[in-house]
């Protein structure tokens, strides 16, 4: 290659410069999003690896039984950076109330255990001595067994065996009395405090014991953890290890949350799909980038066909000409790439930086890990490299143009003129309405279609990625939002799930008024609900709930002569907002709670979510008060309740089978139940029965907060009266409390301390408001990226648009100097441009309007898929943006370029372009 | 010695119908020395002809024969060639290169070919040409007989065997045209160049030891002009 060329090229992008420009801005824009998909997938998958090393720990893989020998031997490994064991003392019976979890597993922590391994206390401190204990959490969630910090406990401690005195693996589960703990010892323990339970590698679903952790010396399994200093040599050295010999395969557990994270191990890890997502993404940058790149090389080559015809006829060969446009796209990217990289990075970084917190709700990551850039050198020279292919992809193309062209055709420019009358034959109609300049721009249209192809086809892109990211935006909104009001629980930010149990020695009453007393909360209510078997006369049900799809609900186990049953929902509020229903009924809360007489209100419509429809329970004409009967089966001695069927008679009948005889069945000692060993009750026998009559259908404010649900509601103050004082309890013993609060994690904090300080477990304590910002702060997170992509792709295809229409009335200069030479005035110009615009505008929504509303369609079928309750929906004012700005971004090209040539003196623009 | 020879050379663009035949079965040889004109009336094929001599466009059959080579059946490659070292051609329009100045202009055959510039030669030209000020100047700083000169430069600075001109006069005043005919023959004499113009003006014409007329696509006259 020699220098001529070069200097040519150099020259020509000078003497360019608002292309020159473009086309940099286009290669800087492609290279700022790649870096920053590239950048952004890979900070997000360091992410990812650094809240897994926080949650669970750093290290990679655990050799379980490992003997002393194996320790060493992993230990003085060159790729290992740290090991850390913990052996096992012994297993002690608990008393839990998961009948296949009796144990406590306790093991005791060896020297570098907490280094590799992450203990997340909840509450407490980690054991400083052999006589103290950590305790995981799940004893209490998944064993109801609340041991507080500060408890002293005796332990029977023992290995476990099975009858035979063959000691069990960790992983083996609870086989009740064919195993059992031999070579027990007492042994004395302080709870220290409270931690996460471990991930089901360290303790597996199927482990009989809950995993305690203390310090000192241990006989049992010792299990060695270590972390590699490349996790993702994870399997080479795996390999190597048991080629060697020293780690056995069937001993080892892998930290799988963590080599997923680092794409080691298993196929659906976590940086596969930011992997595909980064994919997908790049794909499409790749096509919008090569898009607009590519039509500013084969506009600047069209531009330049003259200049590379002279070249070849004075003997440039093809190779040269070739070269020529590829240096110009090498020189471009070189100053294209290194700033898109720049801008790339802050832009990713900045944005990382500013969502940070949002990330950390989103995993729900430890505290101390937040979202951060990291560069990787590595992914920087990947997004170089294919911002560098994007480009001379874009180049090759025109340059093959270039160099087919006859020299004399190129010097000529003669290639656009073959067109034939009928390809440019124009409608009666345009001349009519836009008179003889319309007709010649409806011409000028038809004449070079593949040209304007390119505008319109750009122009039909930014249409469809503006509208589709809105709509994808809008519909996600619209899904939490509609959340928000869809439940009780969703409304209030903090629920607290009160059960009267004999360990807790504090009312409900009182927690609530303890709870309430939080500074913050605005408000609190406490009320139980319960599903029951309710009896409606047919007389009065409404006509609406006799439909096919809502038989489905009528249930067949409570069968009652006269009678629908179906299941419904009870709830028992406090009684200060059961007067306020009562009142927004329109009703005096004294007739309701009457003991001799108590009424309840009743949630008249109802949603029955199956059959897609919401209708009256009761008719319009029933006459309050009506009433309505809990019914359930009763319990018979000695007896199971089989069923409801209808005898021959057709009468129902409620069959009962002998308790033993249908033990014999399910054991498989008897084939066939014998009708003649059954017992046979009437439904007035069987049935228990609690009548409620209704005082009043509930208004507005309890639909607001239980829904369409049809339910029936009563204060506590009656529940007895009602239910009588057996019944009750089952209807009242869980209470949630709800409440408002200012700021729901200072009152979230305040509440725990409360509960923590009067023993009770804070596990039913739950913040709403905080899953909800963690909701809305993926909207946030989704959003910023969204439309960021979609302001960057818009821009791409801005740039693209600007280009094409520019340069199509640039290169049309010759043109423009003949019409202005036989007498169009800029009247007439602006007339024929606005006609134009009008073509290209309307083109390209005519293609970009339906496919938006298309892939809005789709969109929304996705959404309905997480709720089914949502409405189709067109975002009216993302289309009027985007119809806008498409007409605005059009006309705008349109002076720019006019204004350019209009400095034109005509007889030079003609001149200019003869042999 | 016969240079060039062509053998009823045929050119026809569109088809059917809209079929034109810009040249119709011409065929003629020259000899190397020789300063040829060619007349003829617009649209009669004369520039279709000078341009399939210089290999900037392709016949539809026939052969073009220079030095003895069959122009047409060399690789694209070899074409390029052939136009780099064998061939100057002058338009009417000069065709220079507007972002490269005149220096750069006229050395454009020898540059691309990858050789080292003969200085020596560079200055006889820029001399002979009146262009020793303008050596540094871009094209739209010249005037047109200065482009001109520029595109005579340019074809002459390889020394080819031939050089075609086509209308080289066409858009000057008279006093250039005759400039630019002086150093055209002078060319064609110091260096024994062949020497093909088309011109529309006689008084050119007749400065040439032999004109051959075209009309249609056909020679429809070929006679050397004898001179005391």
């Amino acid at each position: 290659m020699n220098n001529i060329f070069h200097a040519f090229t150099r020259r020509c992008l000078k003497e360019n410069k608002v292309r020159t420009l473009v086309t940099i801005i286009g290669i800087v824009l492609s290279m700022s999003l790649f870096t920053a998909v590239i950048e952004g997938g890979y900070s997000g998958v360091a992410f990812m690896q650094r809240s897994e090393v926080a949650r669970g720990g750093a290290w990679n893989g655990c050799v379980i039984e490992a003997s002393e020998t194996t320790i060493e031997d992993v230990a003085s490994q060159k790729r290992v950076k740290a090991v850390g064991t913990w052996s096992e003392l012994g297993w002690a019976k608990i008393g839990s109330s998961n009948e296949y979890k009796p144990y406590l597993l306790i093991e005791s922590m060896g020297e570098g255990f907490t280094d590799v391994v992450k203990i997340n206390l909840t509450d407490g401190r980690m054991p400083e001595n052999e006589n103290e204990i950590l305790l995981p959490d799940h004893l209490y969630r998944n064993g109801d067994l609340f041991i507080p910090s500060g408890t002293v406990m005796d332990l029977e401690i023992g290995k476990r065996t099975d009858l035979s005195g063959t000691v069990l693996p960790h992983s083996d589960q609870y086989m009740k009395e064919e195993e059992q703990l031999s070579d027990t010892f007492e042994k004395t323990y302080t709870v220290v405090g409270h931690y996460n339970r471990l991930s089901s590698e360290l303790e597996s679903y199927a482990c009989p014991g809950y995993t305690a952790l203390t310090l000192g010396a241990a006989d049992g399994q010792t299990d060695l953890f270590f972390e590699l200093k490349s996790p993702m040599g994870f399997n080479r050295f795996i390999d190597e290890m048991t080629e060697d010999g020293i780690i056995n395969r069937s001993k080892l557990i892998l930290h799988y949350d963590l080599l997923h994270a680092y794409g080691v191990a298993g196929s659906a890890d976590i940086s596969a799909v930011i992997g595909g997502f980064a994919a997908i993404l790049i794909v499409l940058i790749f096509f919008g980038s090569v898009s607009l790149i590519y039509n500013s090389f084969s506009i600047t080559v069209s531009e330049r066909t003259k200049l590379y015809g002279i070249l070849k006829s004075v003997g440039a060969t093809k190779k040269q000409i070739r070269s020529t446009v590829r240096y110009e796209a090498a020189l471009l990217a070189a100053i294209g790439i290194p700033i898109g990289l720049v801008v790339g990075c802050v832009g990713i970084g900045i944005t990382l930086y500013a969502l940070r917190d949002n990330f950390s709700y989103m995993l729900d990551t430890p505290a101390d890990v937040k979202m951060k850039l990291v560069l990787n050198p590595l992914a920087l020279l990947l997004a170089a490299v294919i911002c560098f292919i994007t480009t001379m992809v874009s180049a090759n193309r025109p340059a093959g143009r270039a160099i087919r062209i006859s020299p004399i055709d190129s010097v000529r420019q003669s290639e656009d003129v073959n067109i034939k009358a009928r390809e440019v034959k124009t409608s009666k109609l345009t001349q009519k309405l836009f008179g003889f300049e319309g007709m010649l721009a409806s011409k000028n249209f038809k004449r070079n279609r593949r040209r304007y192809r390119s505008v319109v086809l750009s122009l039909f892109m930014s249409v469809v990625l503006f509208i589709s990211a809105s709509s994808f935006c809008s519909y996600l909104t619209a899904l939490v939002g509609d959340r928000s009001g869809y439940n009780l629980r969703s409304r209030m930010d903090i629920v607290y799930t009160y059960v009267e149990q004999d360990s807790v020695s504090v009312s409900a009453d009182d927690t609530m008024r303890l709870l309430s007393g939080v500074p913050g909360v605005k408000s609190g209510m406490m009320l139980s609900y319960v599903y029951d078997y309710v009896g409606f006369r047919d007389e009065l049900l409404s006509e609406d709930i006799d439909q096919p799809e809502i038989r489905q609900y009528f249930d067949s186990w409570v069968e009652v002569p006269g009678y629908k049953t179906m299941d419904t929902q009870i709830y028992v509020v406090d009684d200060r907002m059961f007067a306020d229903y009562c009142s927004s009924a329109g009703a005096d809360v004294k007739d309701f709670t009457d003991k001799n007489e108590p009424k309840a209100l009743f949630i008249n419509q109802r949603n029955f979510y199956l059959a897609k429809k919401t209708v009256d329970v009761f008719g319009k004409d029933s006459r309050l008060p009506v009433s309505c009967s809990i019914m359930n089966v009763k319990d018979i001695e000695g007896y199971y309740f089989r069923g409801s069927e209808v005898s021959d008679s057709g009468d129902i009948v409620y069959v009962y089978y002998p308790e033993d005889y249908m033990n014999d069945y399910w054991d498989g000692k008897v084939s066939e139940l014998d009708p003649e060993k059954a017992l046979r009750l009437t439904p007035e026998e069987a049935v228990t029965t609690i009548d409620v009559t209704i005082g009043a259908f509930a208004g507005e404010d309890a639909l607001d907060l239980f829904g369409p649900s049809g339910s029936i509601i009563l204060p506590y103050s009656t529940a007895e009266a009602i239910f009588g004082t057996d019944k009750a309890k089952d209807y009242t013993s869980a209470k949630e409390m709800y409440f408002q609060v200012e700021n729901h994690t200072a009152a979230f904090d305040a509440m725990k301390a409360i509960l923590n300080e009067k023993g009770m477990s804070t596990d039913r304590l739950i913040d709403y408001a905080q899953d909800y910002e963690g909701m809305k702060m993926m909207v946030t997170v989704i959003n910023v990226f969204a439309y960021g992509f979609i302001i960057l792709i818009s821009l791409i295809a801005l740039a693209n648009v600007f280009n094409t229409i520019s340069t199509n009335i640039i290169l049309r200069r010759r043109e423009f100097a003949m019409l202005k030479s036989v007498g169009m005035d800029s009247r007439g110009f602006n007339k024929m441009m606005n006609y134009e615009c009008i073509i290209y505008g309307v083109k390209g929504l005519s293609w970009g309007i339906p496919v938006s509303i298309l892939t809005t369609y789709l969109i929304f079928l996705v959404a309905r898929g997480g709720e089914e309750e949502l409405r189709f929906f067109i975002p009216f004012g993302s289309f009027a943006v985007a119809i806008g700005s498409v007409f605005i971004v059009v006309f705008a090209t349109m002076l720019f370029a006019m204004d350019k040539i209009k400095k034109d003196n005509p007889i030079d623009a003609l001149k200019n372009e003869n042999i | 010695m016969e240079i060039i020879k062509v053998e009823n050379l045929c050119k026809t663009y569109g088809a059917g119908n809209n079929e034109v035949k810009a040249l119709d079965g011409v065929s003629f040889s020259v000899e190397k020395g020789e300063f040829l004109a060619i007349v003829g009336p617009s649209g009669s094929g004369k520039s279709t002809l000078l341009h399939i001599l210089g290999g900037v466009d392709k016949p539809s059959s026939g052969k073009v024969y220079m030095n003895g080579q069959d122009v047409y059946a060399q690789n694209e490659e070899e074409l390029a060639v052939f136009r780099r070292r064998q061939v100057g051609l002058i338009y009417q329009f000069y065709n220079l290169i507007p972002v490269l100045n005149v220096t750069e202009n006229i050395t454009l055959p020898v540059l691309m070919d990858g050789r080292k510039v003969n200085e020596e030669r560079l200055e006889e030209l820029l001399d002979v040409l009146k262009l020793k000020e303008r050596r540094d100047n871009l094209p739209n700083q010249l005037s047109g007989g200065q482009q001109q000169r520029v595109s005579i430069g340019r074809a002459l600075m390889n020394a080819p065997a031939v050089v075609l001109a086509d209308e080289p006069t066409g858009n000057l005043d008279s006093k250039n045209s005759q400039e630019i005919v002086e150093l055209l023959k002078m060319s064609n004499r110091k260096y024994n160049q062949t020497l093909i113009v088309i011109t529309h003006d006689e008084s050119i014409a007749l400065q040439a030891d032999r004109i051959i007329a075209i009309e249609d696509g056909r020679i429809v006259k070929d006679e050397r002009i004898r001179r005391g």
